[in-house]
């Protein structure tokens, strides 16, 4: 759904994020777990769409993240390593 | 190194959980610090949202005059989404506005009076500082970890959310490591900022109203997912409620939240509401919607968890319940907290009045009344079959071929042509009756 990573890449353009550096990604994932799993979901569950799958590999960036943590629940597998980012860093929503 | 602080009691988290429990410990005389990990308070806070009750009056009496909310419900919609269709009963009363029912609210801004409000009431506030870890001893819990130090207190009181990382660091949920899919909804949201005139006149809200529309969306995939639409001061807050157990589980399918959203808004009814309006912000956030079976353990020795880190949340898919539950938590446990400095003694059995105070507050009782009432919402059908049945049934009387048939043979149709049987509709129609 290639259509869809564009859009919502667009719609996450309006909202505001710390961005740190990738040293502290805040969120990481074993690619070699990924390629055993079942299910895939955490690319029809994550609201961001980090995650997308190059050349048969899952590849997860971290900047867009808005650390809803929803990957962490649906990733039954565990690839998924979950942790706020670092105070202050992350989405910084001005509405909510 | 470890840091023996003086306060007796450390909230992690500001949001209205955090918030309501450090206040009330304050107006209490206890000394509290609460520790926030965005930098400004309310920035990493989302919600619809519609703030029902009047439960902030008890620790700010002037709350309605001086939180920054946006509009007082006076219009309530509820409806079905069908492909193309929508069945929606449109309630207007004036009189809501008066008894301010509820306001629209927008938490970046609540949430940062909030914080601010603590601050005047003596309340030591830490921002942009993010508890990694609960710090324990024996078991026992003593006190936080942040940025490697660890910072101790007599009590801490959890309010870190509903994607609660310290229940499940601090082993706060019998013995989980990870949060259940059956028992959370992922909520994703637009903020649009629309011109005021417009607004009010396109809703019929006037100048002082405002509108709070809730829908199922029907879908013939098997996803469950109501969407909501309110109206704030010059913004509407536009998303919906997706179970995420009902999300398609096959490899390849990859239908996404971000769709379910995209098809939301470009729904023709949908679009209608917000013609002109202009994305300011999109954002996604966890509803617990688990009720009473997926509680956190609610107080442990040094420890007790409020909000929806500890799943005091209500959601059916259409209407959710979070923030009052968060105000009324956070004021059980704060009063709990101060038991337990009257007798010096933090132990789990010793903070377990904070769960006496929680069903003596009615906060337990409603989750066991609701129980039932998400089970008969969150139901398949409700989905994938009802939105198709309205439409089809008021299609049928309320155009050209109305008059010439009977109710009934309206009925018969409809229920034919979306398949609902009879003894389906008898009973969802009762279970939802008895329990709504
Ligand atoms: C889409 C959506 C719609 C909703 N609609 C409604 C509605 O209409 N009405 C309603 O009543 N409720 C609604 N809710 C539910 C409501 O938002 C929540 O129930 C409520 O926000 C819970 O408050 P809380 O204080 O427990 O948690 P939160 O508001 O999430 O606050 C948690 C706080 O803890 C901080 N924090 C987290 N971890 C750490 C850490 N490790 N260190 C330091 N700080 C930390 C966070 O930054 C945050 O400030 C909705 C929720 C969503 C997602
Ligand atoms: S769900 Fe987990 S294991 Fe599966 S592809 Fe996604 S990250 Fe990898
Ligand atoms: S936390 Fe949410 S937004 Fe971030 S990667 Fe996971 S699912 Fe996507």
């Amino acid at each position: 759904m290639q259509d869809s990573l564009v859009n919502v890449k667009a719609r996450l353009g309006s909202t505001k994020f710390i961005t740190d550096a990738e040293e502290h990604a805040h969120i990481t994932i074993d690619e070699d777990i990924c390629v055993t799993c079942p299910h895939e979901n955490c690319m029809n569950a994550c609201p961001a769409q980090c995650f997308e799958k190059i050349d048969g590999r899952m590849k997860f960036t971290y900047e867009d993240c808005v650390e809803c943590g929803t990957c962490d629940i649906v990733c039954t597998p565990g690839s998924v390593t979950w942790y706020n980012p670092r105070g202050n860093f992350g989405v910084n929503y001005r509405y909510g | 190194m470890v840091t023996k602080s003086r306060f007796p009691c450390i909230v992690v988290g500001a949001g209205m959980a955090g918030c309501a429990a450090a206040l009330r410990l304050r107006q209490k005389g206890v000394d509290v610090l609460l520790v926030e990990r965005a930098d400004e308070g309310g920035a990493k806070n989302l919600s619809g949202g519609i703030l029902w009750g009047d439960d902030w009056a008890e620790l700010i009496p002037d709350w309605k005059e001086e939180m920054p909310v946006e509009r007082p419900v006076s219009n309530k919609k509820v409806g079905f989404l069908g492909a193309e269709s929508a069945f929606v009963v449109d309630y207007h009363d004036e009189s809501m506005k008066e008894d301010t029912v509820g306001y629209a609210v927008l938490r970046a801004k609540t949430d940062a009076y909030l914080l601010k409000k603590c601050q005047e009431a003596g309340v030591t506030v830490v921002t942009g500082v993010h508890v990694e870890d609960l710090y324990k001893e024996n078991g026992v819990v003593r006190g936080v970890v942040a940025g490697g130090e660890v910072t101790t207190a007599d009590v801490v009181i959890v309010a870190d959310g509903a994607n609660s990382r310290l229940t499940l660091s601090g082993d706060l949920r019998h013995g989980q490591k990870k949060l259940d899919e059956h028992h959370y909804a992922l909520g994703v949201k637009e903020v649009l900022k629309l011109d005021k005139a417009v607004m009010e006149d396109r809703f019929h809200i006037g100048e002082d109203g405002g509108m709070a529309g809730e829908y199922v969306l029907g879908r013939d995939d098997g996803v469950m997912a109501g969407g909501f639409i309110y109206t704030n001061e010059d913004t509407l807050s536009l998303g919906v409620v997706v179970n995420l157990a009902t999300l398609p589980q096959e490899k390849g399918n990859t239908l996404s939240t971000h769709d379910i959203m995209e098809q939301f808004r470009l729904h023709p009814y949908v679009q209608k509401l917000t013609h002109g309006a202009e994305l300011v912000e999109y954002g996604a956030h966890l509803v617990p919607e688990g009720g009473y079976q997926a509680f956190s353990e609610l107080s442990a020795d040094g420890a007790l968890v409020v909000g929806d880190a500890a799943g005091f949340c209500f959601s059916n898919g259409i209407v959710i319940q979070g923030m009052n539950y968060a105000v009324r938590s956070g004021v059980c446990a704060a009063d709990a907290v101060v038991h337990a400095v009257g007798k010096n003694d933090f132990s789990a059995v010793t903070l377990s009045h904070y769960e006496k105070l929680l069903h003596k507050t009615g906060v337990m009782g409603d989750f066991e009344r609701f129980k039932n009432v998400s089970k008969a919402l969150w139901n398949p059908r409700m989905f994938s079959k009802y939105p198709d049945f309205l439409s089809n049934m008021f299609r049928g009387i309320l155009t050209a071929d109305g008059p010439k048939k009977k109710m009934r043979a309206h009925l018969t149709d409809a229920m034919k042509a979306s398949g609902v049987s009879k003894r389906e509709l008898m009973t969802d129609a009762l279970t939802a009756g008895a329990n709504l």
